[in-house]
């Protein structure tokens, strides 16, 4: 049924109208593909939006708690249907699976690096592109490694090998396993060459 | 500035549905220049609500209803009416309680009591332009006149709707759509109605039933074309609702996504008006957010030239 892809900004400006609408505000913090597509980084379309993170704070910018995101608020949650329904997209378009990473922890210092826009209702945090670069190089070592469109995403930020040093001790202690460090020196070694 | 909602001309579908109340009151004997007749069957409740919620675009609609609730309201079903109410915006119920009020003190109905309000509605400045059953019954008037004849209920309404379908099978779920009666009381009379052998029913399941077309052309005097089924209740009540939204200036403020998404709304609790009258309206998962408003104000022009043609 899906004629074309929708613009997924499209989208998050439409979430944005329909909390406005209800006077309600919602604030998540998105990383993954549309983190970097709405920051320039890539020009790929996607229909997913990962919420790692949401705030209840909607005042003070600078100084947002953030905390994992589940539940969602329930006028946010509705909303995420209808858009869904209205742009034809899945109803988990914006999902809260890597809110997971939260057991984990996040690397060191991500709230004040998150950089807000506001669509209407909606605070959008997009995560900045040094913990882009970590996220990417966990997804990319614990996918298929140099191959997957997360190894893509992480080239497209254009890390330096200082970067991808730090990234990578955050990343090995998220999995200390010896397969996980094997794969994970393997990217790492595609990176530094590619780069 | 054109605004958002300028672009949803919603005229077309006022007029039609106005000229239709008209051809459709006509057909029911009222006394009103309408040279046209109906050549679907028409529906006394979903006409009445109808025209109840376009009263106030012809002062003269007022006028048949009060004639209506003077002297025809013995013949309206009040359980149809008070079902079919639900579908129609507030203003519409308002006013069917104002109707109510006179065919209470008016037309001496007492069933009508349980509907009636305070207040009477408007004066009416003719309340005679329908006195008495027509000489002539056209046969699109075909479930008033089986009403008249048998008593109002679910057995004049369920032989009508079976007759306008020119003796094709057809299962009680289907008929509870049409004529709005629960399914078990459909089965329940037209299981006794086989049995009299006044209609004819399958033997294997699913049981469907159907009119013994030619014993009841002859009964109800129907020389030529049948008068077909169209659902009206569930056409009119999409149509009431969009009307009134659009008056009420509902949709003003809103930017071009929510009325989008408003609209994708009102399709999706009316899809049977469509379906049912196998009416084709675009699929809203075809067009993006607000690529569906020029689609949408298609589909009511398509809308209305289809009532102009069915009605």
């Amino acid at each position: 049924m899906q004629t074309h892809v929708p613009n997924i900004s499209a989208a998050l400006r439409a979430l944005g109208e329909i909390l406005d609408s209800q006077g309600e505000t919602a604030a998540v913090v998105v990383v993954g593909g549309a983190a970097l597509i709405m920051q320039g980084f890539v020009a790929r379309v996607t229909q997913d939006v990962d919420v790692i993170a949401i705030s209840r704070e909607t005042r003070d910018l600078k100084n947002r708690d953030i905390e994992p995101p589940e539940p969602l608020p329930e006028s946010l949650a509705r909303g995420i249907l209808r858009v869904a329904r209205d742009f034809n997209l899945p109803d988990d378009w914006m999902n809260t699976t890597i809110g997971l990473q939260w057991k984990t922890g996040l690397p060191s210092g991500f709230s004040g690096r998150i950089h807000w826009q506001q669509y209407g209702g909606l605070w959008l945090g997009l995560a900045d592109r040094y913990d882009l670069i970590f996220l990417k190089l966990f997804a990319a070592a614990d996918s298929e490694g140099p191959s997957s469109v997360h190894y893509q995403d992480l080239m497209a930020l254009q890390p330096t090998r200082g970067e991808l040093d730090v990234a990578a001790r955050w990343v090995r202690s998220q999995d200390p396993s010896p397969p996980f460090a094997r794969i994970l020196d393997q990217v790492l070694e595609h990176a530094k060459g590619d780069g | 500035m054109l605004r958002v909602m300028d672009s949803i001309d919603i005229h077309p579908l006022k007029e039609s549905l106005i000229e239709a109340l008209w051809i459709q009151w006509g057909s029911l004997g009222s006394l009103i220049d309408s040279d046209r007749r109906a050549h679907a069957l028409i529906d006394p409740e979903a006409l009445l609500l109808m025209s109840l919620t376009l009263r106030h675009h012809e002062r003269r609609l007022w006028d048949v209803l009060a004639s209506w609730a003077k002297h025809g309201s013995k013949l309206f079903s009040l359980q149809r009416v008070k079902n079919l109410q639900e579908r129609y915006p507030d203003l519409s119920k308002e006013r069917l309680a104002e109707f109510a009020r006179r065919a209470r003190s008016e037309g001496n109905d007492f069933r009508w009591r349980s509907l009636a309000g305070a207040d009477v509605g408007p004066a009416a400045r003719n309340q005679e332009l329908w006195e008495a059953y027509p000489r002539v019954w056209q046969p699109s008037a075909l479930i008033l006149q089986m009403r008249l004849g048998i008593g109002v209920g679910v057995a004049a309404d369920l032989l009508s709707f079976l007759i306008s379908l020119g003796g094709d099978w057809v299962g009680a779920r289907l008929i509870a759509q049409a004529i709005d009666y629960s399914v078990y009381s459909i089965r329940r009379v037209a299981d006794n109605m086989a049995s009299a052998q006044l209609i004819e029913r399958t033997q294997s399941k699913p049981v469907q039933y159907r009119a013994k077309i030619e014993m009841w052309r002859e009964l109800s005097s129907i020389d030529g074309e049948l008068p077909v089924w169209r659902f009206w209740h569930q056409l009119y009540s999409y149509a009431a609702e969009i009307i009134i939204a659009s008056e009420r200036g509902e949709w003003k403020d809103l930017s071009p996504y929510l009325l989008s998404s408003r609209l994708r709304d009102l399709i999706e609790d009316h899809q049977e008006a469509f379906i049912l009258n196998h009416i084709d309206y675009p699929d809203p998962r075809r067009h993006a957010g607000d690529e569906y408003l020029p689609v949408f104000a298609e589909s009511l022009g398509n809308l209305a030239a289809w009532i102009k043609n069915e009605v």
